[in-house]
């Protein structure tokens, strides 16, 4: 869990407890040609101990699961946004939760957006989605902040 | 001589006497035209006073005549007027026979329709005999029905208490019904909560099944890669089927959630579905006159997946199947 400090590269947080979407976003991140690091953990508390407890730089973007044991995205969301240190990250939801289609990821949608998430993805089934949908939030990211 | 004398006395005799005889024959002839005179005188008298009389009458009848002309020119004029009036009832007496002639059609045709109010009079007399008829008929009728009222009074008694006892088994069934609402609702939380876990790792299937394709395409034989994109198109089917079991598992009996949904996309699903047994069976789908529906789109895309595969599966081996779909509201 330790971050490289280089100038113009990504600092870039992955809390996901699947192991293999752990490994399917190592992959595709490494594939996509801009300069990157992550670090990983695997549930809520090791997400929020990570950031409160961390010495080195905040990470410039989070990729944050919305269902993870001990404790969920929808809480580590809520805290790290009440937090006045931490409420500055940009924050993906990642989700495979919801039935396609339903009123009820809508609802969620706009919850979690309402509470500052910048944007809420649906894990994808093929691989070079997943690729697109993480280069594009890091191109988002770039573009924003001027990293 | 002496003969001489006496024939002459002789004859004066005779003369004599002649005239004597004479004489006194006028003497008569005066008697009696004294008497004739004195009548004549009488009469004379008489036409005097006939004269007179017929002077006064002639007077009279010169009066009446005077006022006979009077009469007379009176008449004309009476004689004018009424010639004026004989035009005028002339005119009114045609005017009257085109209106008696109208009448006389009239009266034709009310005879017509005094012949047929008798014949209608007749049908309705009969008509009434026969309501007569059913009316007692009815009250015979009424008579019977009060009987049955009264059992079926009695019939309502028993089943009052009837429906007691049902109420009392009915709420027994309700609380059993709540018992199963509370049981369905665990079974769907559950069908939820299972879908939910079979949908990870399909997920993860298909992701892996993506890499593959992409990353070690060259390495793949033709076939190595007709058979990942069979398990592709396989996982893509079954996470439709998880995605529709977690949406049913999500559904009571109020909140069906119809959409409007074109039927060719949902036709079109199906076909790319079963693509490798149409082709198989060289099968063909014709859809033709087929509309936007209000439908729950899952469970119509079963429906037509089932009719579809099945159609296949049943079809005669030695003929390609064609199968037709097409739509009537």
């Amino acid at each position: 869990m330790e971050a490289n400090q280089q100038v113009a590269t990504i600092n870039i947080l992955l809390a996901d407890d699947d192991m293999d979407d752990r490994f399917f976003f190592d992959k595709a991140l490494k594939e996509i040609p801009m300069a990157s690091q992550l670090i990983t953990v695997n549930n809520g508390e090791q997400l929020m101990e990570h950031l409160t407890t961390h010495t080195g730089p905040l990470p410039d973007i989070l990729f944050l699961d919305l269902s993870m044991p001990r404790k969920t995205g929808f809480e580590c969301l809520s805290e790290i946004k009440e937090n006045e240190k931490l409420k500055g990250i940009t924050v993906i939801m990642l989700t495979t939760s919801f039935t396609r289609g339903l009123d009820l990821e809508d609802n969620s949608r706009k919850t979690l957006i309402r509470m500052g998430a910048t944007d809420y993805i649906r894990k994808p089934v093929a691989f070079d989605e997943l690729k697109q949908i993480i280069k594009q939030a890091l191109t988002n990211l770039a573009a924003k902040s001027g990293i | 001589m002496d003969n001489t004398i006496e024939s002459a006395e002789d004859k004066l005799s005779i003369a004599n006497r002649k005239l004597l005889f004479q004489n006194e024959e006028k003497e008569k002839r005066a008697a009696e035209l004294s008497i004739a005179n004195k009548e004549l005188i009488f009469q004379n008298e008489e036409k005097e006073k006939r004269a007179a009389e017929l002077s006064i009458a002639n007077k009279e009848l010169i009066f009446q005549n005077e006022e006979k002309e009077k009469r007379a020119a009176e008449l004309i004029i009476a004689n004018t007027e009424l010639a004026f009036q004989n035009d005028e009832k002339e005119k009114r007496a045609a005017e009257l026979i085109i209106a008696n002639t109208e009448l006389a059609f009239q009266n034709e045709e009310k005879e017509k329709r005094a012949a047929e109010l008798i014949i209608a009079n007749k049908e309705l007399a009969f008509q009434n005999e026969e309501k007569e008829k059913r009316a007692a008929e009815l009250i015979i009728a009424n008579k019977e029905l009060a009987f049955q009222n009264e059992e079926k009074e009695k019939r309502a008694a028993e089943l009052i208490i009837a429906n007691k006892e049902l109420a009392f088994q009915n709420e027994e069934k309700e609380k059993r019904a709540a018992d199963l609402i509370i049981a369905n609702k665990e079974l769907l939380a559950f069908a939820y909560i299972s879908s939910h876990d079979l949908q990870e790792p399909l997920r993860k299937i298909q992701t892996v099944v993506t890499i593959i394709l992409e990353n070690e395409n060259k390495n793949l034989s033709e076939k190595g890669k007709y058979n990942f994109q069979r398990m592709q198109l396989a996982a893509g089917r079954m996470q439709q089927l998880i995605d529709d079991l977690l949406a049913f598992s999500r559904i009571n009996t109020t909140d069906h959630q119809f959409e409007k949904t074109d039927l060719n996309l949902i036709i079109e699903e199906v076909k790319n579905e079963l693509r490798d047994t149409m082709q198989e069976k060289h099968a063909s789908i014709e859809v033709t006159e087929i509309c936007p529906a209000n439908i729950i789109p899952f469970q119509f895309r079963q429906l037509m997946y089932n009719l579809i595969s099945n159609a296949l599966k049943f079809s005669n081996p030695d003929i390609p199947a064609h199968i037709i779909v097409t739509a009537a509201l």
